[in-house]
């Protein structure tokens, strides 16, 4: 019976363990932190200061995404861009892989920190472009970059609206106003690329 | 090589009409998942069994077809969930193999170290859920969990999700390892080894796990390869096959590692091999995670990943046994055909001789000892 004693002097040894060092949390009222980079329910972003989604309305997202889940409707407006009529997320099929963020030339989604999507009424899963619109850039968010590191971007000039407003805000560097060859914008986001650790907190 | 298969001659060992099928699963607690055994039973004894699989068939090699290759890797998290990283990798060398591309020095070693990590999950989880089988109820399970959770934090760290991590890609990982990461993959290989203890505290010398376990569902070698079983079912039976050291993938032809093996076949020693499998990847571990060196995660790749015609396959030896991939391409930007060799699916057509001749309780036990996840089995 020695086997089974051993045994139970372990689970005994961790019974009086557990009443000062418990190994679970009690999830809804404490919840443990979540890693930078966490990949939850895609948003887009917009300026702070302009009010303007990055999105320019290109669908690389939605043809990135392995589901189809992302629903893009878009006219041209007067000055010959497009516009966003539409941009829809079924959270109800998102499977969060984080293709549609990585794919997106211009950085205009991110993963948010957002899990706990359930939901009442199956309406409600469908995420249309006010819920999804969520203030701050990619560069705002801690390790963005590093989240980026395997993405290979394609080196598209972002759209002329929305630098400025961005950079008066101290959001990016003085070197992204200058609007010239997509080499030289590829050139600035990798100046500012920072060590992985070297993030504040979270994504949220 | 002939070798005899033991199907039961029900009708000689009984008189007709004693004889009962009983319907196990698909809806059983003990079935690990959607699976279905008709079992015939004489009393309590089985005379013979039928496995039933395809109730969680989702035709994932056909929708590989109508998707891109990268789109592609989300499917294979979703065959072995308890081992997705694992399930990445073969998918990903595949596609190099075909389109020829060099992965980076880190990558490989990031590569070597989250599918050690990921076994040593799977193993957690076979041997809990295989202990709460024969009747531990849940204790050494969540002794198992809390150290699985601790990899799926890192996982969490690296990859920003936890199951569906989709991490290993073509030509790399996907995101470099943070260095909290590295620093918590550093912990958790100083402190498994005294987990490990633990659990052959709780269950290896234990006597009522030793009689449910020891000389039940004996698998002889000559039938464990007949029946193509790999992995640590094989293993356990006394063939020392491991695809990492038979053809090694990747750079694990640099690691220091044992191949435990065990030679009576039951679901006693099958158990061992995976507590020693453990420790072998936790040595794996130790000298990657010391050699890993700084760089690149990614290899340079065209924007838009359309390998010329050909074919590939690639095998590597994930948790459950070896698993290989075989893709196809037709110069497009979606795979012509992918096939996969899962290990969970031969291992299970192992199952029915298995079972004859044991009670209706051990085939519990000897189903949870094989170690499968319904989702790679019916894909």
């Amino acid at each position: 019976m020695s086997g089974i004693a051993n045994g139970m002097w372990t689970t005994l040894k961790h019974f009086f363990r557990a009443l000062s060092d418990p190994v679970t949390v009690q999830y809804p009222e404490q919840r443990l932190p979540l890693s930078i980079g966490f990949r939850g329910l895609p948003r887009l972003v917009y300026d702070l200061e302009s009010g303007d989604a990055r999105c320019v309305a290109c669908a690389i997202c939605a043809s990135a995404c392995p589901v189809g889940v992302i629903h893009i409707d878009s006219h041209r407006g007067a000055d010959g861009r497009k516009l966003l009529d539409r941009f829809d997320i079924e959270a109800g099929g998102c499977i969060y892989c984080g293709m549609c963020v990585e794919a997106c030339p211009f950085d205009a989604l991110t993963m948010t920190a957002g899990f706990e999507l359930a939901s009442y009424n199956r309406a409600d899963l469908l995420w249309p472009m006010d819920r999804l619109l969520v203030p701050g850039t990619p560069e705002n968010d801690a390790n963005m970059h590093w989240i980026m590191s395997g993405v290979e971007k394609m080196g598209k000039t972002p759209p002329s609206a929305w630098p400025g407003a961005a950079i008066d805000a101290g959001l990016m560097p003085e070197s992204a106003r200058k609007q010239p060859e997509p080499e030289v914008e590829a050139e600035a986001g990798e100046e500012e690329k920072v060590p992985a650790a070297a993030g504040s907190s979270g994504t949220e | 090589m002939a070798v005899a298969i033991p199907f039961a001659a029900a009708e000689e060992r009984t008189r007709e009409g004693d004889l009962l099928t009983i319907n196990m699963g698909p809806q059983h607690p003990s079935t690990h998942g959607v699976f279905r055994m008709i079992l015939t039973i004489d009393g309590e004894t089985v005379v013979a069994a039928r496995p039933v699989m395809g109730y969680l068939h989702r035709s994932v090699e056909k929708l590989c077809e109508s998707r891109t290759y990268l789109q592609d890797v989300v499917f294979t998290d979703r065959l072995d969930y308890l081992a997705p990283m694992s399930t990445n990798l073969p998918y990903a060398l595949a596609l190099e193999k075909l389109a020829g591309i060099e992965v980076p020095e880190r990558a490989q070693y990031v590569r070597v170290i989250m599918c050690e990590l990921q076994r040593i999950a799977a193993h957690l989880v076979a041997i809990g859920t295989f202990a709460a089988d024969v009747g531990t109820f849940f204790t050494p399970l969540l002794y198992t969990f809390r150290e699985r959770e601790r990899i799926m934090d890192i996982y969490e760290m690296c990859c920003g999700a936890r199951l569906t991590v989709s991490y290993i890609r073509y030509g790399g990982v996907s995101r470099d390892v943070p260095e909290d990461g590295v620093q918590a993959i550093r912990e958790f290989v100083q402190i498994m080894p005294e987990r490990i203890d633990e659990y052959e505290r709780l269950l290896t010398n234990n006597e009522i796990f030793l009689a449910r376990t020891r000389n039940v569902g004996i698998l002889p070698p000559e039938l464990a390869i007949a029946y193509s079983v790999t992995g640590p079912v094989l293993r356990a039976s006394g063939v020392q096959y491991d695809v990492r050291r038979a053809e090694p993938y990747g750079i694990y032809d640099r690691f220091e590692f044992d191949i435990p093996v065990r030679y009576n076949g039951d679901c006693y020693d099958r158990y061992m091999v995976r507590i020693a499998e453990m420790r072998q990847s936790v040595r794996i571990l130790e000298q990657a995670i010391r050699d890993l060196p700084a760089g690149e995660i990614k290899a340079k790749l065209p924007r838009l990943f359309r390998p010329a015609r050909g074919s590939a396959y690639a095998r590597t030896e994930s948790p459950k046994g070896e698993l290989g991939f075989y893709v196809q391409a037709d110069g497009k930007v979606e795979p012509y055909r992918v096939h996969i060799r899962p290990p969970s699916f031969i291992n299970l057509t192992a199952l029915a001789p298995l079972l004859i001749g044991h009670k209706v309780a051990d085939v519990v036990v000897i189903l949870g000892s094989i170690d499968i996840v319904m989702g790679e089995v019916d894909r």
